[in-house]
């Protein structure tokens, strides 16, 4: 017999912490709601027993409200045997036990288990007792404080206290130790409520949002993210220079050295190189999210959001994007609204994900050396103001059902540096995997369509003209020219990226045969002999192409998941559309400002018209039953159902 | 006693949940699940740009509720 567990609890209460403590995983775990929006199972030993535990999604009630409640509910109902942990977080105990003497009514067998136990001093004895069921306390984050957990457990699956269980309603408010789950809590939100006042004031919070992001920015693209870059580089630099020597002294065919050495090998270190600038960004985006900031940051942007026909909540995913589309996509999950979470899928290609920095950081590094990370941080702001334009467009395209803004804050905490490290190491990890796996794969058929003419004659790296890879570009080089991009090679790396973004990079360094050194590619880049060169111009129009195209493969297939084949479908050809468009109209500019500044004149007109049109409209409009304009007016006053 | 909506309220002060006009019942069991029900306290603690999200307090935990809800939770006034 399978000893089997579930971990269910509120929103937010430190569920994943405790699976990953008790499992040894790494499952994203953060403090706002929705993070985890499906089950995961996973096994644990202790005292010679396995025992499977399931990680559902965070409920408020067994009669959930959202996509993520009903799923847990639903597996809590199906799994009625299991033994659940209730997991409890201190600072809200009031509120947590409404959900655990659900639980206990419905009949479930559960442990609770108080985490944070140590911030708020209940008397969790007393409240064990009126509970009627086994009580333990937790700090989830720390291995040793799961012990006395994990001992429960293995007495329930030993029939220990099983019989124990009662069924019984308790009247959670009555009772005396109530009233002092609800004096230390307000205690436990003093610092809180004192640092809002500051983080949440509507002239401080601009500023200091403003001033974190470019924090974030100028460690990651700056001095210390550039130094950081140099020493990987190195690094990779003398492992290959040895490898390569190794080649040859074993006396390898100069085929195969140009094959792994100069192709595949090379061509993936330059995109390892990036692996520190990655783990800086994403290290600092996860400090921001540890500490609290992340729920205020949804609160103060709400109102605005809402004016192009999103919520504060979207800003999780949106945020995520620019961490990775794929697991963005199904965090979309926690939103109620079918076409709000349309709506945000949409514009989840917009927020630049970390694969496209390499492609960033090589390209602005061309023109722009001396303002690199302002050219970047420019790049972001661009797709930004763009997703926003298309917001307000999606929202009128796609039918808006007013969607209402409930979001709990967490407390403010001292960012966890071991959780955050861990979190960001995952990243990379994933990211190697990836670069181990289909980037290696791919840079493989690269090269072979590189290295190959239509007559399957071998190259050996010269004659790009004749490859495949250049066969393939140069018949799409047509649709390109509209838009500056005037070489094979730039189309063949866009096309590369289309499987990963990670690939443009690499298909660079191939195409022009510089792989293992980001000065001799930002060389060849600039040399018109090369077969993939950069005029100004057409390194910005590069640049915006690949920030606006189509999302990668995983992007997409989780798109497919979620929203099915159409949307998919839609996803792509916008995207592929509006990059083209976005591109044809910065080369315009670049090369005839007055074409610009025609365009931008054309724009605010048609914003100012349509402002007057609205305003004008909003003033014809009413409620009814005032008899002001002398008709009989059709539309009604919503009406209100009383309630509560 | 005098009714007034949340939006109403005076920042930092403490009210009683007399009624809600909610026509949306998944979005009134939802409040319900939080613990935002009638009879308990509420503070209004900040609103946001143009009063467009009120910061509220209910059983101690802060919640971030926006316009449209706040003015169907009515409170008795002081």
């Amino acid at each position: 017999m399978t000893n089997k567990i579930i971990l269910a609890g509120n929103p937010n209460t430190g569920k994943t912490t405790l699976f990953n403590t008790l499992t040894k995983s790494n499952q994203k775990a953060s403090n706002w709601h929705g993070v985890t929006v499906g089950t995961i199972s996973k096994n644990y030993q202790f005292n010679g027993k396995l025992i499977t535990v399931t990680d559902v999604p965070g409920m408020y009630s067994l009669e959930g409200f959202s996509n993520e409640e009903k799923i847990a509910s639903e597996f809590l109902k199906k799994n009625k045997d299991s033994l659940i942990v209730n997991i409890c977080d201190a600072n809200n105990l009031e509120r947590n036990l409404i959900l655990t003497s659900e639980l206990i009514g419905e009949g479930f067998k559960i442990i609770v288990a108080v985490n944070m136990y140590a911030e708020v001093k209940h008397n969790y004895k007393k409240l064990a007792e009126l509970l009627g069921v086994k009580l333990v306390t937790i700090d989830a984050r720390k291995k040793g404080s799961v012990n006395e957990l994990k001992q429960c457990v293995d007495e329930f699956f030993e029939n220990k206290f099983q019989d124990s269980y009662k069924i019984c309603k308790t009247n959670l408010n009555s009772s005396e130790i109530f009233s002092e789950v609800k004096a230390k809590q307000s205690e436990a939100y003093k610092t809180t409520n004192k640092l809002d006042k500051i983080m949440l004031n509507k002239f401080l919070f601009l500023p200091i949002f403003l001033l974190a992001v470019f924090a974030v920015f100028f460690v990651t693209f700056g001095p210390i993210g550039e130094a950081l870059l140099f020493c990987v580089e190195w690094v990779l630099g003398k492992f290959l220079d040895i490898f390569g020597g190794l080649l040859m002294s074993l006396k390898f065919s100069s085929a195969i050295k140009l094959f792994l050495v100069d192709g595949i090998l090379n061509s993936v270190a330059t995109v390892l190189s990036f692996v520190p600038q990655i783990a800086l960004l994403m290290f600092f985006l996860n400090l921001l999210e540890d500490t609290g900031f992340m729920s205020r940051v949804a609160f103060m942007f709400d109102g605005a959001l809402k004016k192009v026909g999103l919520t504060g909540k979207s800003l999780f995913s949106l945020m995520l994007g620019f961490g990775c589309t794929t697991s963005a996509v199904i965090t979309t999950r926690n939103l109620e609204n079918k076409n709000l979470r349309k709506r945000t899928a949409l514009l989840l290609p917009f927020m630049s994900c970390t694969a496209k920095l390499p492609i960033f950081l090589v390209i602005s590094s061309l023109f722009f050396e001396k303002y690199k990370f302002l050219f970047v941080f420019m790049l972001y702001i661009f797709a930004i103001l763009i997703s926003l334009v298309f917001a307000i467009i999606y929202k009128k395209f796609i039918p808006e059902k007013s969607d209402v803004l409930v979001l709990e804050m967490p407390k403010y905490r001292v960012p966890n540096v071991k959780k955050i490290s861990k979190d960001t190491l995952s990243v990379i990890s994933e990211f190697l995997i990836k670069v181990g796996t289909l980037i290696m794969l791919f840079t493989t058929i690269i090269w072979v369509l590189q290295n190959f003419s239509c007559s399957f004659e071998f190259l050996a790296g010269e004659n790009f003209e004749k490859s495949l890879l250049y066969f393939i570009s140069s018949k799409l080089l047509v649709v390109f020219k509209f838009i500056g991009i005037e070489n094979a090679g730039a189309v063949a790396a866009i096309i590369v990226g289309l499987v990963a973004k990670e690939l443009v990079v690499v298909g660079l360094c191939m195409i022009n045969g510089t792989a293992g050194s980001l000065e001799l590619l930002a060389e060849s880049l600039l040399s018109p002999a090369s077969p993939c060169y950069f005029t100004p111009a057409s390194s910005v129009v590069f640049l915006v192409f690949v920030l606006l195209y189509s999302p990668c493969i995983s992007a997409l297939g989780a798109i497919k998941n979620e929203f099915g084949r159409k949307f998919l479908l839609y996803v792509f050809f916008a995207q592929l559309a509006l990059s083209f468009a976005v591109c044809f109209l910065v080369y315009r500019t670049l090369n005839a400002p007055i074409f610009g500044i025609f365009v931008l004149i054309f724009a605010v007109l048609a914003i100012f018209t349509s402002f007057v049109l609205k305003s004008v409209r909003k003033k014809n409009s009413c409620w009814g039953n005032c008899n002001a304009c002398g008709k009989i007016c059709e539309q009604k006053k919503p009406k209100i159902v009383r309630g509560g | 006693m005098k009714e007034i909506q949340i939006t109403k309220c005076k920042a930092g002060s403490v009210y009683k949940i007399c009624r809600f006009e909610i026509e949306d019942k998944n979005l009134l069991s939802q409040l319900g699940n939080l613990g935002i029900v009638k009879g308990k306290n509420i503070e209004v603690r900040l609103s946001n740009y143009g009063k467009k999200s009120f910061l509220v307090s209910v059983m101690g935990i802060n919640y971030a509720l926006d316009k449209l809800i706040c003015e169907r939770i009515w409170v008795y006034d002081k």
